[in-house]
């Protein structure tokens, strides 16, 4: 039930897009995305999705996973897209009370759809393909500049990691708790809010009480090993180098972003 | 008759993900009521995965399990009630402690069966004294006591719902001799007196000696073995072979075997081993 979260997960996997650098990936994440924002025609759409149908089986991993994180923001998905289609202008189509639905007004929908769609499934792609540990210390080499203006970039990424790394372990742990206490009578699956709401308190209290002495035997693991947050004199055991892949894979998402931006001008039905 | 029997019983984590893994493999045991079932195997062999099965926490990726001879996955079949019947204490039992004070944790099960106030306060004496904590505990909080004392609440919590089946995960490890004596027994007193039927799970090879009827040995999530305390005991080599321990008398009747004494190496009390060697003696007269 709980693990049925798939949002920020690694699925692990030898693919040409797990072997990139994290840095590298993480630019052209935002490379994509920019692209995506400046799509506007539907040859331009089309293009697109192919190529992001292409990333996804570039991934290895398995198609279902992404419906999957698709799901949860389908009610999103679906209220930006009615938005849209009532606050546009162009032909009339149809006209109802207040409502008034336009040849615009739908295309601006389909792109919305489309838009978050292939925003999700992009990130997906990123977070799949990288795990957390060098997603975050990707970020941290990127933001590494900040320093200069004392950002405290190495904290926050250490901050983050952390949080990644106890998300999957958190999850277990609410899991033998409520297994244990399922063991005791408590009923889970009881009607009713004041019944369910009952039922919460003992798996909440025994996960805060293990969620804090968790993060004192780490804070005290971490000053064992000397750890002392920003150090100048601290090396990394594992070193990020830049090979061919990583700059193909630049050159050809760049070159993806001048297609689309292109494909903009040639306009089928007006669209 | 059987209380609990399990038909091909498997289950697989994360089924069709790269972290597949098969925990418990097609498993058919049957177990008699009354019984006193020791469960051995190496660490990440499937026991504690196997159990959680027997009381319907765990849903089988394939296979039955019948308690009473009714299917416990069947539809309308209460597995809410059929907790009760079938006690699980889990291994480090000490993090499902949430109450304010011992008292109301150890009553939260039977609170949970519905028993009035007056019998779960007797419940909760009874539990008490069988884990072997004194009632001036009570009233304290469950998170200011010591690890040892935590696991002993914890382990009162499932016995204070006084189950017909009652399923031990590793309760002893990291207690003290004196404390794991103590409580071991009392649990086997508990098994005599209620003809309760005991599961334990140990990895400690004189406890499963001392107490059980019958040896369950799990090796790579299937059954290796499962049959009398003393003819598991008699194939200790294959036993070593797979990791796991013989209890120490075992050991020195392999030893003594070794040297070309013609002693039968199935022995693990010291009853029996007192017996062989007499009769080792008598005979070599
Ligand atoms: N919640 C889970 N999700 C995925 N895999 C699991 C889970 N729980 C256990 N496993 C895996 O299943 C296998 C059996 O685990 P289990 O806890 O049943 O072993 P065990 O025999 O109880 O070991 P131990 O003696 O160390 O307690 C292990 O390889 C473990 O990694
Ligand atoms: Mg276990």
């Amino acid at each position: 039930m709980i693990k049925d979260i798939t949002l920020g997960q690694y699925f692990p996997g030898s693919s040409v897009l797990h072997r990139l650098d994290p840095r590298m990936k993480i630019v052209l994440l935002i490379i994509y995305i920019t692209a995506l924002f400046l799509t506007h025609s539907a040859l331009s759409y089309f293009f697109m999705a192919l190529v992001t149908l292409s990333l996804i089986l570039l991934s290895r991993v398995p198609f279902k996973l992404y419906i999957k994180g698709l799901k949860p923001l389908f009610v999103i998905i679906l209220f930006t897209a009615v938005l849209n289609m009532f606050y546009s202008s162009g032909n009339l189509i149809c006209e109802w009370w207040i409502f008034r639905i336009t040849d615009e007004g739908i295309a601006n929908a389909l792109r919305m759809i489309l838009r978050i769609m292939l925003l999700v499934i992009s990130s997906s792609v990123l977070t799949y393909t990288t795990s957390p540990l060098m997603l975050t210390g990707g970020l941290e080499r990127l933001l590494s500049p900040l320093k200069v203006i004392k950002v405290p970039v190495h904290e926050f990424s250490m901050m983050m990691t952390i949080a990644l790394r106890f998300i999957p372990t958190l999850m277990e742990e609410t899991d033998k708790i409520m297994s244990a206490q399922k063991a005791r009578g408590v009923d889970f699956e009881e009607k009713g809010i004041v019944k369910k709401a009952k039922a919460v308190i003992p798996v909440i209290i025994p996960l805060f009480v293990s969620s804090f002495r968790r993060a004192d035997e780490l804070a005290v693991a971490m000053q064992c090993r000397c750890y002392s947050g920003d150090n100048k004199n601290r090396t990394r055991l594992i070193q990020y180098n830049l090979s061919a892949k990583d700059y193909i894979s630049l050159v050809v998402v760049c070159c993806i972003t001048v297609g689309s931006i292109l494909l903009n001008y040639v306009l089928i039905f007006g669209f | 008759m059987n209380i609990i029997r399990t038909e091909n019983l498997t289950h697989i984590y994360g089924q069709s993900t790269p972290f597949e893994k098969t925990a418990v493999d097609n498993v058919n045991v049957e177990i008699n009521e009354g019984e006193f079932i020791g469960v051995i195997g190496h660490t990440g062999s499937g026991k504690s995965t196997f159990i959680q099965h027997l009381n319907g926490l765990l849903k089988p990726t394939s296979g039955k399990i019948y308690f009473k001879g009714e299917d416990i996955w069947q539809k309308k079949y209460s597995r809410h009630k059929l907790r009760f019947n079938v006690g699980l204490v889990f291994q480090y039992p000490e993090y499902q402690l949430f109450e304010e004070t011992v008292e109301k944790d150890i009553g939260f099960g039977p609170h949970n069966m519905g028993l009035s106030e007056s019998e779960i306060k007797e419940r909760v004496l009874w539990a008490i004294s069988i884990v072997g904590l004194d009632e001036s505990i009570l009233q304290s909080s469950p998170f200011d006591l010591s690890g040892g004392q935590k696991r002993r609440v914890a382990i009162a919590g499932i016995l204070a719902m006084k189950p017909g089946v009652l399923i031990l995960d590793e309760p002893t490890a990291g207690l003290d001799p004196l404390g794991r004596d103590e409580i071991l027994s009392r649990i086997e007193a508990y098994h005599k007196s209620e003809n309760a039927t005991v599961m334990l799970v140990s990895h400690n090879m004189e406890d499963i000696a001392r107490f059980s009827d019958r040896v369950l040995v799990i090796q790579n999530a299937k059954v290796a073995m499962f049959d009398e305390t003393k003819k598991v005991f008699a194939h200790s080599e294959e036993l070593l072979d797979m990791g796991l321990d013989v209890p120490q008398i075992t050991g020195i009747f392999m030893k003594l075997r070794k040297h070309g004494y013609d002693v039968d190496t199935s022995v693990y009390s010291p009853v029996g081993a007192r017996k062989e060697i007499l009769r080792y003696m008598k005979r070599n007269d």
